[in-house]
């Protein structure tokens, strides 16, 4: 589980249309409408077979299909393994690799139920039965059972049936409708039967770790209760399954999370957080009771989004972003880091890795969206397995660069640099920023659709990797504390200086463009400088002071800028001099604003804070929202409609 | 449980509580015919199970008061009209529940009613043509961009829209539709709108059937509907124009020769201040009278026969009351007796009205005044049951304030309240600001008094019951001066020497919560504090709510909030600038889709006292609009709030 950073988890999807054309050609809109989006890839235990999740739009329906695909590793050969499941996702090899479990809904169900599929013929089962979905689920070693978590019903399910429907609102969200309900931990056996529930209260079970070998505890993280804005403050918990009593083994501070337990039982790996600035998660080793941890990725010093044990269980692969790559890095619990060599290729997510060491991964390259690979050495070259996008492939695709600047205070930075189709040096060419959100997060050097977009179309694409992104280490991610806007802000502009430096920038035609805490980036640098000719602010965090109140993050960003700013008069100053909204006086250019009417991460009303200023200065604004929940549009339809929109108001005002 | 059965006579008076309230009997809507022989009401009750109102038509025979419920199984039955000759009922209704509501025709010479319209998005308003042979109504047009919405391209522009919008609003115009059934045609359209929606709008045919008034606001956003323009649309030409220049209110009037009209248009900048009453010719605008001596909020009017007079009411200290206003002079107030006037009148061809009034000690009835007469005479008993139960008295009391204004408010005591004792004191301040606390029956203040509780309800300036000074007093300091006016409301009522002052809490809604929410942050008597859907910060309300900029700058005028200047001046009057001061244990109330006052405030203010170890509890209740329009919201929001005054006020 992610922090719940301000990130745009974005590709733009869909269906394939064309064979690919004879010559290659630029990019339009409707062209990533082919896009085939790949994830969850698991290894067998044999590593004969990977499975994954391949998902394709519907533009139509304006929906998505996912389907479970099995690729042989040797012959390449795919076959399609559900049909009719199109919500089916979270593939898990049974210990022994005869059974397939997943989640997917069914006519009976509307939330997704586990499933099991024989691998040797056979219709899957439903085992779940239930109003709730199931969140999560893991096998028990034996491969009889399974622990699962699903929310619980409200307590109050009565009440609320007779209207009574009242509810006390926490930390929550400002668009939250009915108290959050905590998940809790259940066993079913491998059949469907002797549901069980292991764990109730108040708190919440955030995560399933992994059984010990045993099968008699299960690993999984909670918190204290089901409020979103206490997401963060995860503890990790060893569960007696008999007794359905839970040891705490790791502190509150610590915000342990995605706890995994070493292939010979005796090891835990999971990650610690620091809840004081956008930081980085280090991965720790302890012994099973929480005992003896340490830090063991020091020297790494990078954000770990996932920690997989080697099968010899005295290393572990962690996946992070580096510079401008998404990498992959082998930690042995005694000994130096090395990077794992990849290629071009940046990683998608975890990889996979069965017994004999053979890892799987979804990634992709800078002229390339993700494919499965293979891996079969730590020295092997990666292979790629799929060819799911070669239509995308095929057409003009514009190159990429890493840029690098040193900062006043003496980080190096990068950023990526996208060039126009038919680039000619000497031209000089009008420039896109795309700024990344999060702001942990980085831009890599992968394919990008919105940058080939505009690259197609003749312009330079920017995409900086200020601080607070978690390609540098944790000092590079904490030098945001508390100037978290105007510090990140610098870096962005001094990227810029390095890139115009190349002299290759119409510096007349530069626009700024981001969502989230691009959007806020965006925001401030508008408020700041008049050297943009448009701008697009995209689900903005415009007012620091009314995002804490609202966010579903309300409980831990204020730490970022040094507390609430409720406390004193000092820190409301602090947090009103790190807001756009308060120089959106300054404005004078013309902005597009874009926001979801539910987004609960950049609350809605942030957006129209910033519109109705530069509106009663006369700045020409837009301001467009898409009626949908979440911090971006999550249909085919409204993702496109989102780029299209980007991309039109800074073309007709660079063009 | 619907229950409107009567206890045994002689059954000892219980005390009021919350649960008793749902037997309240709604009253509303009064339509007497023009022969004034009979009154059509809407009769609702709560239907407690289903968690709805259940509405009815009712017939009242005005001489003898019998009743006779005119539909059955109606859903949501409103808005009855009697045709021009009285034979037929128009009436909206839902064809199915849940369904946009349609015009009805009922004959009153008995059949079943005919639906005569078929408005995809419902009818919002209509009115009969005076001959009697159709209706015109308003309904809202299509989207434009309807197929790329169904194609789920369905993303809008947003300029003034509140913060809870999904779609675009769009415009609303005017069709007709024949009387007796048949296709309906279009009169009006384009991108500007009849007011809709938060703010409807009615129509108005001139009394020979050549023109239908209406309003015009230049788009459909729901904030735009105060630059309505008041327009004449000719049926013959199909033309329109506008009838008078400058801002317009409410729906105007006709007289019965057509040649005038009665408009309410503000004294000041903004409707959302003090609107009179002016008589203008239709022809000219040429102004023939106007209700500036009258010098109160006009809430509503009528020509009375003859076009020489016009019965208007408004608030008036702590009554509700009935004017005589000749065109061109001097107004003259009708005694009432102890009933408040509305809201809710209709007046017959004779002059006779017909009117829903309230008295300290009952709920709503319909109630009849003769022509001519001042004593109204009662023609219902919906809520007789009320009698059964002890109900507190209420005073007014009266103290003075800044500026030279003696401001006043309404005392509800416990039933047996005795002197020489010491009670704790709840204020309950009301919302608008511009409105009153009248001392009509209020569940609220008598289950709060049932519980041992003295309730105030203090009208501050900004209330519309003295006149345009006191009222426009507020502009400027919209919060701190009327919470200078409440705190002397309060060392008023505590030199009456009853008040527990260890036990004072502070509360209301809206404007009220407003002032509940700076009253905490400003001074520290209180024990608990009740701060409901509060105007916690006027910034955000003014960016985010349905009335948004408009209203803010009509309290806070200067450059808007926008501006380092104006940013500063609505700081000055927020609530949540001090709201690091506040040591009250707070109890926050809000709906999750208040559009009026965003509840974003209610979680700014959560916040600020949760981060300084300030007791506070945040209820929300999921439902949309200002205040829980379902009866279980309402009790619910009532009992929350009764309930944290009973933990703390001992």
């Amino acid at each position: 589980m992610k922090r719940p950073a301000l990130v745009l988890l974005a590709s733009f999807v869909a269906l394939p249309l064309a064979a690919p054309a004879a010559a290659p050609k630029p990019f339009e809109l409707e062209d990533f409408r082919s896009t085939v989006s790949l994830s969850a890839p698991h290894i067998a235990p044999d590593g004969k077979h990977v499975v994954l999740v391949v998902r394709r739009a519907n533009f139509k329906k304006d929906t998505y299909a996912n389907e479970l695909v099995l690729v042989d590793t040797r012959t390449r050969a795919e076959r399609v393994l559900t049909h009719g499941r199109d919500d089916v996702g979270d593939p898990q090899w049974s210990p022994s690799g005869d059974r397939l479990a997943f989640t997917a809904s069914d006519a009976d169900h509307k939330a997704a139920q586990l499933f099991v599929m024989p691998m040797d013929g056979g219709d899957a089962l439903r085992l779940t039965d239930a109003k709730e979905e199931v969140e999560d689920f893991k096998w028990r070693p034996d491969g009889r059972a399974f622990a699962f978590t699903r929310h619980d019903p409200a307590k109050n399910q009565k009440a609320i049936d007779a209207h009574q429907d009242a509810f006390d609102v926490g930390d929550d969200h400002w668009a939250t409708r009915a108290a959050p309900l905590p998940v809790h931990i259940w066993t079913i056996d491998a059949q469907g039967k002797h549901v069980k529930r292991i764990t109730s209260g108040t708190y919440s079970v955030h995560e399933l770790g992994d059984f010990t070998h045993d099968g008699k505890r299960l690993i999984y993280t909670q918190r204290a209760d089901a409020h979103f804005g206490h997401e963060q403050e995860t503890r990790i918990g060893v569960l007696d399954l008999a007794s359905g009593r839970t040891t705490l083994v790791t502190p509150l501070a610590s915000h342990a999370t995605s706890p995994n337990i070493s292939p010979d039982g005796t090891k835990l790996a999971y990650g610690i957080e620091d809840s004081k600035s956008f930081s980085q998660r280090d991965l720790a080793v302890a012994n099973l009771d929480g005992s003896g941890s340490r830090i063991a990725s020091a020297k790494l010093d990078r954000n770990m989004q996932s920690a997989v044990w080697r099968p010899d269980g005295r290393a572990v692969f962690i996946s992070a972003n580096d510079r401008t790559r998404a990498a992959l890095f082998l930690q042995p619990l005694a000994g130096a880091v090395q990077r794992v060599d990849l290629r071009d290729v940046n990683l998608d997510d975890a990889v996979s890795i069965a017994r004999d060491g053979t890892m799987a991964f979804v990634g992709s390259t800078p002229t390339r969206p993700g494919e499965l690979y293979l891996k079969r050495a730590i020295a092997a070259a990666p292979e790629r397995l799929t060819g799911y996008n070669d239509a995308l492939a095929n057409h003009a695709i514009g190159a990429t660069k890493t840029i690098a600047w040193t900062s006043a205070d003496h980080f190096s930075l990068d950023g990526v640099l996208t060039y126009p189709i038919g680039f000619t040096p000497g031209k000089k060419y009008p420039l896109v920023l795309e700024i990344h959100g999060g702001p942990t997060d980085t831009s890599t050097d992968a394919f990008s659709d919105l940058s080939q977009l505009f690259a197609s179309h003749g312009y330079l694409v920017f995409q900086p990797n200020y601080r607070g992104s978690d390609n540098l280490g944790a000092k590079f991610a904490q030098a945001t504390v508390p100037h978290i806007t105007s510090a990140p802000a610098q870096d962005c502009m001094d990227g810029l200086a390095a890139v115009e430096k190349l002299g290759i920038v119409d510096t007349n035609r530069i626009g700024v463009s981001g969502w989230s805490e691009g959007g806020l980036m965006t925001s401030w640098l508008i408020g700041h400088w008049h050297i943009w000719k448009a701008a697009v602010s995209g689900a903005a965090v415009n007012d620091w002071v009314a995002y804490s109140a609202l966010t579903d993050s309300s409980e831990f960003t204020p730490n970022f800028i040094g507390g609430s700013p409720w406390t004193s008069a000092a820190q409301m100053k602090l947090f009103e001099a790190e807001s756009p909204l308060t120089y959106a006086g300054n404005v004078t250019t013309p902005t597009l604003i874009l926001s979801d009417t539910g987004d609960q991460r950049v609350p809605t009303p942030l957006s129209y804070a910033f519109y109705h200023a530069l509106v009663s200065k006369g700045t020409e604004v837009q301001f467009v929202a898409f009626p949908a929940a979440g911090h971006f549009p999550s249909d085919p339809v409204k993702r496109e409609d989102v780029s299209r929109r980007w991309f039109a108001w800074l073309d007709s005002h660079l063009r | 449980m619907l229950g409107s059965q009567v206890a045994p006579a002689g059954a000892q008076s219980k005390p009021l509580a919350f649960e008793d309230l749902r037997r309240v009997v709604g009253v509303a809507s009064p339509q007497i015919s023009p022969d004034g022989k009979r009154v059509v009401y809407v009769r609702s009750k709560i239907d407690w199970k289903n968690d709805r109102n259940d509405t009815e038509l009712v017939l009242v025979d005005t001489a003898s008061g019998a009743t006779r419920t005119l539909t059955h199984e109606r859903p949501g039955a409103f808005a009855p009209h009697w045709s021009p000759t009285g034979d037929r009922l128009a009436f909206e209704s839902s064809p199915e529940r849940g369904k946009p509501a349609q015009v009805y025709v009922m004959p009153m010479s008995g059949g079943d009613p005919t639906k005569v319209t078929d408005a995809k998005a419902g009818v919002q308003s209509f009115a009969w043509r005076p001959d009697g042979g159709a209706i015109a109504y308003v309904t809202s047009d299509e989207p434009l961009n309807k197929k790329q919405i169904d194609e789920h391209n369905d993303a809008f522009v947003v300029t003034d829209e509140d913060f809870l919008v999904r779609e675009k609003v769009t415009p609303s115009h005017l069709w007709l539709a024949p009387a007796a059934g048949g296709p309906a045609k279009r009169i009006t359209s384009g991108s500007w709108s009849i007011p809709s929606g938060l703010f409807p709008a009615g129509i108005t045919w001139t009394p020979d059937g050549s023109g239908i008034l209406y309003a015009k606001q230049p788009d459909a956003v729901a904030a735009h509907f105060i630059r309505a323009q008041l327009m004449l649309h000719d049926m013959a030409t199909n033309t329109d124009r506008a009838v008078a220049s400058g801002r317009v209110d409410g729906d105007p009037v006709v007289s019965h020769d057509g040649k005038s009209i009665a408009v309410s248009m503000p004294r000041h900048a903004s409707q959302y201040l003090q609107n009179d009453l002016h008589v203008l010719a239709l022809a000219d605008a040429k102004e023939a009278g106007n209700s500036l001596a009258l010098d109160r909020n006009v809430h509503w009017s009528s020509f009375m026969p003859g076009d020489k007079t016009l019965a208007v009411a408004t608030a008036d200290g702590v009554r509700n009351v009935l004017w005589m206003q000749p065109v061109g002079g001097p107004p003259k107030k009708i005694d009432l007796g102890d009933v408040d006037f509305g809201p809710g009148a209709s007046l017959a061809d004779d002059g006779g009205i017909a009117f829903v009034g309230q008295s300290a000690k009952a709920p709503p009835e319909l109630y009849y005044l003769a022509p001519g007469s001042s004593a109204p005479r009662k023609l219902t008993s919906e809520n007789a049951w009320i009698a059964d139960f002890a109900i507190g008295k209420t005073e007014s009391i009266a103290w003075d304030v800044s500026g030279g204004f003696q401001a006043d408010g309404v005392l509800t005591y416990p039933p047996g309240f005795t002197t020489g004792k010491k009670y704790p004191l709840a204020l309950v301040i009301h919302g608008g600001p511009v409105s009153t606390s009248t001392q009509n029956f209020s569940g609220q203040a008598q289950v709060m008094a049932a519980r041992g509780m003295v309730v105030f309800q203090p009208n501050y300036r900004g209330s519309d019951n003295l006149g345009d000074a006191y009222l426009n007093a507020i502009v400027g300091h919209v919060t701190s001066g009327p919470a200078a006016d409440n705190l002397a409301g309060l060392a008023a009522v505590e030199k009456l020497g009853f008040v527990d002052e260890k036990n004072i809490g502070v509360s209301g809604w809206s404007g009220g919560g407003l002032q509940t929410s700076w009253l905490i942050g400003h001074a520290h008597v209180w024990k608990a504090a009740v701060s409901g859907a509060a105007v916690n910060d006027w910034i955000a309300q003014s960016t985010l709510a349905d009335i948004n900029m408009d209203f803010g700058a009509a309290f806070i005028p200067g450059p808007g909030p926008y501006t380092a200047e104006g940013r500063k001046a609505y700081l000055a009057e927020s609530p949540i600038t001090f709201a690091r001061d506040i040591k009250t244990p707070t109890l926050i109330l809000s709906d999750t889709g208040d559009q009026r006052v965003p509840i974003v405030q209610s979680y700014a203010l959560y916040h600020a006292l949760k981060d300084n170890h300030v007791p506070v509890r945040f209820i929300a209740f999921p439902r949309a609009g200002h205040f829980p329009a379902d009866p279980v919201g309402r009790e619910m929001a009532y009992r929350a709030w009764a309930d944290w005054f009973s933990e703390y006020l001992k």
